[in-house]
């Protein structure tokens, strides 16, 4: 038998023991490469090969011994917490649709974002760290390839909306909404490029353009500035610890230099065009909406049914739930609300940080932003303070759209969470903790 | 000659941590290293090493990180991580309270509870 088919089979008996089944690719790849080292300990001394081999499996113990162990050690994580406050904001999203339009929830959408989820929460997270150049690419490719198929609504821009919608039936998706997908693959290409210098930092900044681009041309004003935001936070945070070895303070003067630059294109565009996409930002320049909703929150109580007429507010379901809950149950739960879901982004950010791999940091920092830039958006917008909208409420707010991507990300995350230790980094030839 | 294998069981991880506390090293090499420096008192099967490399790191005390070698093989080195070299500390002075102690019982003479 040859040496390899030994340790094969040794590795085999000690992985058969470890129930869970995806770390036992991990542990037995490292069990065959000591295996190999002990095996070329053994030949150096004068054994052939064949016996050193067989040395060197009888020098591990024994299989099913060994397997046991390690089957103790290796059990998933199950994230209860934050899975708890995810149900808790479903349950809230669910009780204020209902009593807002109850003819209008479909189960649809909620069926394929418990979907997402599972495919998330199950998913190998290690499969988009070895493939993560596809992912940005692919990701890439289809948004742009929505933005041909896009159909103008006209309805969504008198209502100050981003507008650009893709059909494909039964199905209308609403492309602003691809922002919650952006940093995460933003950051898988930052996670691409890591150990490459300064120039990996440029290829990031140019990385960064394209979903820049594509959010300006839908156009979504709180698109774009959330992607901004949250591709910064990881640009940065990847630089911060040092995975592409250069200093700190120019890594991170040189990773500015993308996001002002097309802020200030942003900005001058938005200031100076007359053309039907720009006109939907400044429908509410003048503040009358922001008005409206400011009066109704302070004629809210703290706890209970507040005073106030909300029939001119538009887009209750979508844009304004919490103003809803906080006309109907008082400020009190609002706040609790929002302390909930901004507790959650501390905690998962936090636990984030402290995962070994720098995929897992990565996916857990790109979906906490994103989800805590909603949370922000959302609630400045329903106390009367939005300048740009919001894009939705995680779980709360109605959106289909946003319900699915929100529920894969958040799967995702967990996962991150599940695999612990497990989620493993692309080996490269010169990487350094 | 051989020592009782249960004099070990406890200071196994310590002897692991301090090992790391070095520099960053793989199984195998943690294995001969433990061999050389002890005279091969403390010869560990590997199958015994794994599983408390992995408890370590699910602890948080080490990381571990994949390198590939010039053979082309993919290599796990473990990493001592802060709250691993906090406890290695406390380790430490936990060991050398209870050498000290058996120590003084060993010698012989001394006080007696029941004079």
């Amino acid at each position: 038998m040859p040496s390899n088919e030994h340790f094969t089979e040794y590795c085999q008996q000690v992985s058969q023991q470890i129930r869970w089944k995806r770390v036992r690719g991990v542990v037995a790849q490292e069990l065959e490469q000591h295996l190999c080292d002990q095996q070329d300990a053994y030949v150096e001394q004068g054994h052939d090969a064949d016996e050193a081999a067989r040395m060197a499996v009888a020098q591990m113990g024994d299989a099913q011994m060994v397997g046991q162990a390690l089957n103790q050690t290796h059990r998933p994580q199950t994230p209860w917490l934050p899975m708890f406050v995810i149900l808790v904001l479903l349950a809230v999203g669910l009780v204020l649709q209902s009593m807002l339009s109850p003819d209008a929830i479909w189960a649809l959408p909620y069926g394929i974002a418990a979907a997402a989820f599972i495919l998330g929460y199950f998913m190998d997270t290690s499969l988009l760290g070895r493939h993560a150049g596809k992912v940005y690419g692919l990701v890439l490719a289809l948004s742009l390839l929505a933005l041909f198929r896009i159909r103008v609504s006209l309805h969504a821009v008198m209502l100050g909306h981003s507008f650009a919608v893709l059909s494909l039936p039964p199905f209308d998706i609403m492309l602003g909404n691809l922002t919650l997908i952006f940093p995460i693959a933003y950051g898988l290409f930052v996670y691409w490029m890591r150990n490459r210098g300064m120039l990996g930092i440029v290829y990031c900044g140019l990385a960064y353009l394209p979903f820049a681009g594509f959010l300006l041309c839908i156009p979504t004003i709180i698109g774009f500035l959330l992607y901004t935001i949250a591709s910064l936070v990881l640009l940065c945070t990847a630089i911060w610890l040092g995975w592409f070895h250069v200093r700190r303070v120019r890594g991170l003067a040189l990773a500015l230099i993308p996001p002002l630059m097309c802020c200030g294109v942003f900005l001058v565009t938005l200031l100076s065009s007359e053309s039907l996409q720009f006109r939907s930002f400044r429908i509410d320049l003048d503040g009358h909406l922001n008005n409206q909703v400011r009066e109704l929150v302070t004629q809210a109580a703290f706890w209970g049914q507040g005073g106030g007429d909300l029939s001119t507010i538009p887009n209750l379901e979508t844009d304004y739930t919490l103003l809803y809950g906080i006309h109907r149950f008082g400020l009190g739960p609002f706040l609790a609300l929002m302390l909930l879901s901004v507790g959650l982004c501390i905690f998962c950010m936090r636990r984030g940080l402290r995962q070994q791999s720098m995929l897992g940091k990565l996916l857990v920092v790109a979906v906490s932003t994103t989800f805590v830039l909603q949370v922000l958006s959302y609630g400045v917008t329903n106390l009367g303070y939005a300048l740009f909208g919001a894009i939705s409420f995680p779980f709360v707010s109605y959106g289909g759209t946003a319900l699915v991507l929100n529920s894969l990300l958040m799967g995702c995350m967990l996962s991150v969470f599940r695999m612990g230790p497990w989620v493993r980094d692309a080996v490269t030839a010169v990487q350094k903790v | 000659m051989s020592v009782d294998k249960s004099l070990l069981a406890g200071s196994t991880t310590t002897l692991i941590l301090k090992l790391l506390e070095e520099r960053d090293m793989y199984g195998y090499e943690m294995i001969e290293t433990l061999a050389l420096r002890s005279d091969h008192t403390f010869d560990f099967k590997a199958g015994t090493l794994y599983p408390i490399l992995h408890t370590l790191e699910k602890q948080g005390l080490v990381s571990s990180y994949e390198q590939r070698t010039p053979q082309e093989r993919i290599r796990k080195y473990y990493h001592l991580t802060e709250s691993g070299r906090e406890r290695l500390q406390e380790k430490q002075l936990e060991w050398t309270r209870f050498v000290n102690a058996v120590e003084k019982i060993l010698k012989g003479g001394g006080v007696h509870a029941f004079q």
